[in-house]
């Protein structure tokens, strides 16, 4: 009996497992197709939102390439990364994929993004047609490993129902200075109200709050890209110190026990009302305007002693260096790169175009949702400031932006805190 | 009436049967030893190798280990991780006890008690996270209104050095009791019903009824729970990862969410599956030491 | 009568404090676009609305749902035939290398998922398993050495006299095992499924890993979804982490039934 028993369990279980790998098919995250056939490229995002303006986009590609479809892939934004690292290591990856300025430089230098000069060329592209910071963001020891995609701005939102309550209009220009003085302080000062109302948020956020403020205050988070990180400059630490007065010099914010990542409720504060203005990438205006019952008005960041200096950050569309199909996946990238492609994603309100000239789609979509966006593109026309990149960044951003929410809980010395960001930065 | 289980059916047919335990076995061997103990050996050969995950990996020895002992970080990060787990594993423990022996019952509505409390365990991740995010809140979170009705003014839970710990343990113990309740209440209902209620004849309480009878025939359950309860609380890592990112500071840093770190942030894959090495001798430590203290008082045969 | 409330009274506070997240999440999920900033997590938003659940469905959300319920079953049915075969063989018979082998499996335990789930990723890649409804399921489908350790404590537990009368009779092993150990182990089983579908069902990194195709997206994954870079659709979220909920729950209830008290064990006196 169990002699039996073992031959029959052994026949199933054997058989079981070959019928089991038998079903899996050779699809290994790359694309199929052979050569001169059918070809499906995968192309990989975070955001499913843009996921259907990209179906249109993608859907103009295979109308101009017959032979070549796109097989779009969204994921969570927290496991992005993960999944990708995880697929690195294996040595495959999608076809073509998002990148973030922060993420670029860990995978810049690996060989395993695909330089993008031929294929911009072939299709007749300049890279000057492009926002430079962008362009810049994505370069590599001279060589282009990004087709920009778009760009975030940082502009100042704000809620116009309480200005229209406290009796404010937004100002042309607005000034802050390190002391505390200037119109930006004194219109806060007017829309503080109880202990319920701020009129601005200062928060841990890079891109939005304290890099603007550090770069328009004069000061520099580092010399140049993959540089010497400087927050402990005099002018950075001022700027890092005002934003931490705002919160417990002058009351004008909430303190970070209610703002910090992770579990920070800052963009809900401003959503709910409670906070009357909000710095913020021009990229959550879609996630806001559903959630909003006011009406949204958008103003240039305020300027500092050194001027209006705002943060740009740009996303890239990028080619896998060892895809099976680079000739059809360069064709994807020059036509995404293309006026086509970016005008149907700016004229759609996602984002706007890294293609120059080519945002007034975008501005005619919110003009239609009552939000005039010019801000935005003028600011993107003024002085800006791409975000810091270093070796390693990927884990020293993490650090970084750790140590900074220290700043917003008034406890260590800002020179403290800035000299603790300046080593994670620059330790090799 | 308790005796010790018969002696032997082990004698009897010995070849017969390790070969009928092999072909019961094989289907999971396949699947344990090919699918879950591989990437384990895997991982544990890789820490002698420098591996960037995106380049080549380069053997280095003990070079890894020789890293380990002296940073500070992977030590600190243990301690964080038995501070979770000596909070959650007799917290848990002695919650879904309790809940097991109260819904163990022939009482109305039992059946809808077990359910509700098992429902946190079934939450997704993410939600769940978020939600306990809210929660926590100091402003306008859901435990500090409750708070603020006694006139008790809430500190800020995931934004305190001190507090975060706690609390992110709490949200284990809130998901996991409801949970290990279940097996509590299976191992309750193993026990014969003459066993289960004290008899005027004992002449003991209720209370020194289940000491003296109840819990130690508990004791395969109990094992069950402890072990898996501490191993799942070293693992610890999704709560931990949406709610508190290891912060603030690193107090709550505790050994997986360094080890993601290594891994996926600072690519150092050889150090990651080093650091996961010294993890696993721990929790090992832990279990051998658990079995060793539990198998030697268990009885298994109640008849 | 003073006794019975002190038991309803906690259990009735526990099941607070167990459903309260949920009951945030029912009215999270009900709530419209605009109404989440204008209430506060615990005050329903009037009037309820579907929108959230529109959005889910329009995103593919009913393929999820698919996908999972089959996904969930297929892994589930392997894991307890397997995991009870191997158990029994732990509990019951004396073989060479048996307590190696059981705490190689324990072991298999103590290595966080995060690390080990690179190796087993690059193994599918060599097998031609990535994206596959192979790859996700075969992992855990053939037993996992939690269940298979939980089943063992139990089986120890029954008492030896029955099996034994059952060999003494010219019953094979098998056979004990299904005509004697199996009924007498019904709450144990149903623990078992109910343990392996819950975590099944809810499972996240290895599907995220493992799958890229929209047509093999679970629930979980899709959940993940609505949590971007920049934002929480938190309304979609909520009514995600119901839609999967609700089938857990009805199926909790129902087994519930088959957590009675064997009838067997008495029957020994």
């Amino acid at each position: 009996m169990s002699q039996k028993l073992s031959r029959r369990t052994f026949l199933i279980g054997a058989g079981s497992a070959l019928a089991l790998a038998g079903c899996g098919s050779s699809n290994d995250g790359a694309s199929s197709g052979g050569g001169g056939g059918k070809v499906e490229l995968v192309y990989r995002l975070w955001d499913e939102q843009q996921e259907v303006g990209y179906k249109a986009v993608f859907a103009a590609f295979t109308a101009e390439n017959p032979n070549i479809t796109v097989r779009m892939e969204v994921l969570p934004w927290d496991q992005y990364w993960t999944k990708l690292t995880t697929e690195l290591a294996g040595g495959k990856a999608p076809d073509v994929f998002w990148l973030t300025v922060e993420n670029f430089p860990d995978l810049a230098g690996k060989g395993v993004l695909a330089p993008l000069d031929d294929v911009i060329s072939k299709a007749g592209l300049t890279l000057d047609s492009y926002h430079p910071n962008v362009v810049q963001s994505y370069k590599f020891e001279d060589k282009q490993l990004g087709m920009p995609k778009d760009l975030g701005i940082v502009g100042l939102l704000y809620n116009k129902d309480l200005f229209a309550k406290a009796g404010v209009t937004m100002p042309a220009e607005l000034t802050w200075a390190p002391d505390g003085s200037g119109s930006f302080m004194d219109l806060a000062r007017k829309l503080t109200v109880g202990d319920k109302q701020w009129g601005f948020c200062s928060w841990n956020h890079s891109q939005t709050q304290w890099l603007n403020w550090i770069a328009s205050n004069g000061g520099h988070a580092m010399d140049k890209p993959y540089g010497t990180f400087d927050f402990a400059g005099q002018k950075s630490i001022e700027a890092m110190q005002w934003a931490r007065d705002l919160i417990f010099k002058w009351h004008l914010s909430p303190d970070g026990t209610r703002t910090n990542p992770p579990t920070g409720q800052a963009t809900e504060m401003f959503y709910r009302g409670e906070v009357a203005m909000f710095p913020a990438n021009n990229a959550l205006l879609p996630f806001a305007l559903p959630e909003v019952k006011f009406p949204i008005g958008v103003a240039a960041m305020p300027s500092g002693p050194s001027g209006r200096t705002v943060v740009i950050n740009g996303l890239a569309e990028v080619m896998f260096a060892k895809t099976k199909h680079p000739d059809e996946a360069g064709k994807l990238v020059a036509f995404l790169g293309s006026e086509k492609a970016q005008k149907l994603m700016g004229d759609a309100g996602y984002v706007i175009p890294a293609l120059n000239d080519a945002g007034a789609g975008y501005t005619a979509y919110w003009k239609k949702k009552g939000i005039d966006v010019q801000p935005f593109l003028d600011s993107a026309a003024g002085s800006t400031v791409n975000m810091p990149i270093a070796e390693g960044w990927t884990a020293k951003v993490a650090e970084i932006n750790k140590a900074m929410n220290d700043l917003y809980l008034d406890k260590p010395e800002v020179a403290a805190i800035a000299a603790t960001m300046d080593k994670i930065g620059n330790d090799k | 009436m308790l005796r010790p289980a018969p002696r032997r059916t082990r004698r009897v047919g010995h070849a017969r049967q390790t070969l009928a335990a092999y072909a019961l076995l094989a289907p999971s061997m396949v699947g344990v030893i090919g699918f879950l103990l591989a990437p384990v050996v895997i991982v544990m050969v890789l820490s002698l190798f420098d591996w960037k995950l995106l380049s080549t990996p380069e053997f280095i020895g003990l070079a890894n280990y020789h890293k380990l002992f002296t940073d500070g970080d992977v030590w600190h990060s243990l301690l964080v991780t038995l501070y979770y787990v000596l909070i959650c594993v007799p917290g848990t423990t002695i919650l879904s006890l309790l809940l097991a022996l109260l819904v163990d019952r022939k009482l109305r509505w039992m059946k809808y008690f077990r359910a509700l409390l098992v429902i946190p365990w079934m939450a997704t991740p993410v939600a769940l996270g978020l939600v306990w995010t809210w929660i926590f809140d100091p402003g306008r979170g859901a435990l500090n209104q409750f708070l603020g009705v006694f006139g008790i003014d809430g500190p800020a839970w995931l934004s305190s050095p001190v507090l975060a710990m706690p609390s992110v343990a709490a949200v284990h113990i809130w998901q996991f009791a409801g949970y290990n309740m279940l097996f509590f209440l299976a191992g309750l209902q193993n026990i014969p019903p003459s066993l289960r209620e004290a008899s005027s004849l004992d002449g003991a309480s209720p209370i020194g009824h289940f000491f003296s009878i109840t819990l130690p025939l508990l004791r395969p359950t109990m094992l069950f729970v402890l072990i898996t309860n501490v191993i799942g609380s070293f693992q610890a890592f999704d709560t931990i990862f949406v709610m508190t990112e290891g912060g603030p500071g690193d107090s709550t840093e505790v050994a997986t969410y360094l080890i993601y770190d290594e891994a996926f942030r600072k690519f150092d894959f050889g150090y990651a599956s080093t650091i996961s090495v010294l993890l696993f001798a721990v929790v090992l430590i832990a279990t051998i030491s658990q079995f060793v203290y539990f198998e030697r008082r268990t009885t298994y045969d109640f008849s | 009568m003073r006794l019975r409330i002190l038991p309803y009274g906690v259990l009735v506070a526990g099941c607070v404090f167990a459903i309260f997240p949920y009951f945030l999440t029912v009215l999270t999920a009900f709530k419209g676009p605009g109404q989440l900033s204008q209430t506060l997590p615990w005050e329903p938003g009037l009037p309820p609305s579907v929108a959230a659940f529109d959005r889910l469905f329009a995103s593919g959300f009913g393929g999820y749902l698919v996908n999972t319920v089959l996904v969930t079953a297929g892994i589930t049915a392997g894991q307890v035939v397997f995991a009870v075969l191997a158990a029994y063989s732990f509990a019951r018979l004396s073989f060479p290398g048996r307590d190696a082998l059981f705490w190689v499996y324990l072991s298999t335990l103590m290595v966080p998922p995060v690390v080990t789930m690179i190796p087993l990723y690059l193994m599918m890649q060599k097998l031609g398993l990535v994206d596959t409804w192979a790859g996700l399921m075969l992992p855990t489908m053939l037993g996992t050495p939690y269940a298979i350790f939980l089943l063992r404590q139990f089986f120890r537990s029954i008492p030896a006299d029955l099996e034994d009368a059952a060999r003494i009779d010219g019953a094979g092993r098998v056979r004990t095992l299904v005509s004697i150990v199996l009924p007498l182990s019904k709450p144990i089983l149903v623990t078992v499924t109910t343990l392996a579908v819950v975590a099944n069902w809810n499972s996240f990194l290895w599907p995220l890993i493992i799958t890229s195709s929209e047509d093999k997206r679970l629930l979980s994954v899709g959940i993940a979804l609505f949590k971007s870079e920049i934002g929480v659709d938190y309304n979609a979220v909520m009514a995600g982490s119901l839609i999967a909920l609700v089938p857990l729950l009805v199926l909790f209830v129902v087994f519930q039934r088959f957590i009675v008290r064997s009838v067997a064990v008495t029957g020994l006196k």
